[in-house]
């Protein structure tokens, strides 16, 4: 079952109970909260992820509520439990969704090291990925947007999860987060996407999150093979174009974007190198989303 | 196993249906647990930062191959993070190594980065943070002076926090290294001198012994055991209360074994440095949570120096019971919390007067509700 077939009232009351339980690909993540005002959000842009079983294994076990002391009636603040703990400063409450995804973020970027995991996004086209390593800024969360609206498979926004003993990238859709001007980017590329509700003054600005397409969510456990790695950069005014970076130098960039890299150690390295030697890499400028999508996709036709 | 709701009742069903910690001892009794049980398993020890040792226990028992995927998934994540910590903490030791040299200085490593580089059981798969040495007193200026030239900082700058380690507490500010993460505590005394209880430091560098790693020493079993026991619950952290328990039985364990005489020295030492109190409540702790047994001898010889009045045993019963036993990874209830600060409160009334006790945590209890950076959310 799918979340949006869920009925509103059962939806709340696992999520006050037992928690949500929720499929997104290799992980499985719990989420528990008290507050009504996550529902909206979550059946927006999670409507389509499938339950998971409520008495398997979780990968991410969260819980966002108010905390205890004053501050839950005093300018209000939501607090998030991994396992119990409280290892993050309080967010507002009229943040507790951009709350919950962070929080899930940390757990995908921190825990799992029988992966490899790069800070990038990932998009796939006839079998074969595109991975966009990213320095915040650098508009990746927006070029990724813009390949899932023009039929690439999202298989995740922030993160490459790579199988270090195959080089397989697994997908993790979830929804994609767009911070301020490229609101209005997506918006103007193409009317008809589903977003979620803006959030005004997170630390990164205005947050709004676009939903994962759901061919994209239905097809999470489909792994695909790395094929390029493209290092975007948003120039405005820029034409779109590409230059080839050579693999030695896609290595080092590519692994200065590495969550665990260090704690992979010498076999993060190899992981690495052998996924980069089956790669062609590039520097991507663009100032127009439509033709760095184009060239993107021109990639695919090439080889 | 029905997943239950959290709540206070919940909480402390699920802490009573969970393997207890004799798990690390006997990874035996997991082979049976459904998914349901390994997920409480895998978060509770997650929490407590017993998953790689749990890890490492079940791959030293051959156990990995028979468990569910998603769990050996979980447990080589866990091993790889906790040789991840043995890497850093090996290279900050060699470079502290380098860094001293010209001070020429004997230097004895505490706690984990002991058990890690002395190769002790207790050090497998532990998640060494930071990096804890002892030196002697009269030598710390230059000690200090040596590693600030030599990159170290202070990882907090704040000069109420510097007065409170320099004055109050029995060792440096905290250190860190302005190329790398780990933090470097350099102690002189191993508990506060302006607290109630009173080693002596000599006496402990009198007894340190070599190890392989050059210009390292370590405790004695005996000091090794009796500084673990002290800081059980003597450390503002109480959530690694928990962890400095295993810490002790696998030391306990060990030096049963490997140390002729260990029992023997036990209570005598601990009286020598008046640190009885603290061994008594360890070994009560171990007892009741991880079921381990220690000699007649030696639990008679606690009773006689060691136990506290009468009413305070059973008040610390309680507050241990609640904090120490094995815990649900749900958030603390009311009454767990409640007995967390009144540990914490008297961990701080153990380092210092009680004129300075009231303003520093009420100090303390603002910077939090303010959310200062500097004060970590509880």
């Amino acid at each position: 079952m799918i979340l949006r077939d869920l009925p509103e009232t059962e939806h709340l009351a696992r999520l006050r109970g037992a928690g949500i339980v929720l499929d997104t690909g290799p992980f499985v993540v719990r989420v528990r909260s008290s507050l009504r005002e996550l529902l909206d959000p979550m059946r927006v842009l999670y409507g389509y992820h499938s339950l998971a079983r409520e008495d398997g294994i979780s990968d991410a076990d969260i819980r966002i509520d108010p905390p205890r002391s004053l501050r839950r009636f005093i300018a209000p603040q939501v607090v998030s439990y991994i396992d119990g703990e409280t290892p993050f400063h309080p967010f507002p409450r009229r943040l507790a969704f951009p709350m919950m995804e962070w929080v899930l973020n940390w757990c995908l970027f921190n825990r799992p090291h029988h992966y490899l995991i790069l800070h990038a996004a990932v998009v796939e086209l006839g079998g074969r990925s595109l991975l966009l390593p990213g320095a915040p800024g650098a508009g990746k969360s927006t070029l990724c947007a813009g390949l899932i609206l023009r039929g690439w498979r999202l298989m995740s926004d922030e993160v490459a999860i790579i199988r270090p003993s195959s080089g397989e990238i697994l997908a993790v859709p979830r929804p994609v987060a767009l911070k301020d001007e490229s609101l209005a980017v997506i918006r103007n590329f193409e009317p008809g996407a589903v977003l979620g509700p803006s959030f005004p003054e997170t630390r990164k600005g205005t947050v709004t999150h676009l939903l994962p397409p759901p061919d994209s969510v239905l097809r999470s456990h489909e792994t695909a093979t790395a094929r390029w790695i493209v290092f975007p950069r948003h120039e405005e005014g820029a034409p779109a174009r590409l230059r080839a970076v050579s693999r030695a130098e896609t290595l080092l960039r590519a692994g200065k974007n590495g969550f665990n890299y260090s704690v992979l150690g010498a076999k993060g390295f190899e992981s690495l190198a052998d996924l980069v030697a089956g790669c062609d890499g590039y520097d991507l400028a663009y100032g127009e989303l439509e033709e760095a999508v184009e060239r993107l996709t021109a990639l695919t036709k090439e080889a | 196993m029905r997943r239950r709701a959290a709540g206070p009742a919940g909480d402390s069903e699920a802490a009573r249906s969970l393997p207890p910690l004799g798990a690390l001892r006997e990874p035996g009794v997991l082979v049976s647990l459904d998914e349901a049980a390994w997920d409480q398993v895998l978060r509770a020890y997650r929490r407590a930062k017993l998953l790689p040792s749990l890890a490492f226990a079940v791959e030293d028992a051959g156990l990995s191959g028979g468990l569910p995927d998603k769990v050996q998934e979980h447990l080589l994540a866990a091993r790889r993070e906790a040789e991840q910590h043995a890497r850093m903490i090996r290279w900050e030791a060699n470079r502290i190594r380098r860094a001293l040299r010209v001070v020429g200085v004997e230097i004895v490593l505490l706690k984990g980065a002991a058990y890690l580089l002395a190769g002790l059981p207790a050090g497998r798969g532990r998640l060494v943070e930071d990096l804890d040495v002892l030196v002697p007193k009269d030598r710390l200026a230059e000690v200090e002076h040596a590693l600030l030239e030599a990159g170290w900082e202070w990882a907090d700058d704040d000069p109420y926090d510097q007065r409170y380690y320099r004055t109050w507490m029995h060792e440096l500010p905290p250190l860190r290294h302005r190329l790398r993460a780990t933090l470097l505590d350099v102690h002189h005394a191993i508990v506060p001198e302006t607290g109630r209880l009173r080693p002596d430091s000599g006496k402990l560098f009198a007894e340190a012994r070599p190890i392989d790693e050059r210009g390292f020493r370590i405790l004695a079993p005996a000091d090794m055991v009796l500084h673990a026991a002290a800081h059980m619950l003597g450390d503002e952290n109480l959530g690694g209360a928990l962890r400095s328990l295993a810490d002790l039985d696998a030391l306990l364990r060990h030096f049963a074994v490997a140390e002729p005489g260990f029992w023997d020295r036990l209570v005598p030492r601990a009286r020598e440095l008046d640190l009885a109190r603290p061994l008594y409540y360890a070994l009560r702790s171990c007892t009741r949570v991880l079921g381990s047994q220690f000699p007649a001898a030696v639990e008679d010889g606690l009773l006689r120096v060691g136990k506290p009045p009468w009413p305070v045993t059973g008040v610390m019963d309680v507050l241990l019971s609640r904090c120490l036993f094995p815990r649900s990874p749900e958030p603390d209830s009311p009454g767990v919390a409640a007995a967390k600060w009144l540990l914490y409160v008297r961990a701080h009334w153990l380092r210092m007067p009680a004129r300075l006790l009231i303003p520093h945590l009420t100090r303390k209890a603002m910077r939090r509700m303010r959310g200062d950076e500097n004060e970590p959310p509880r």
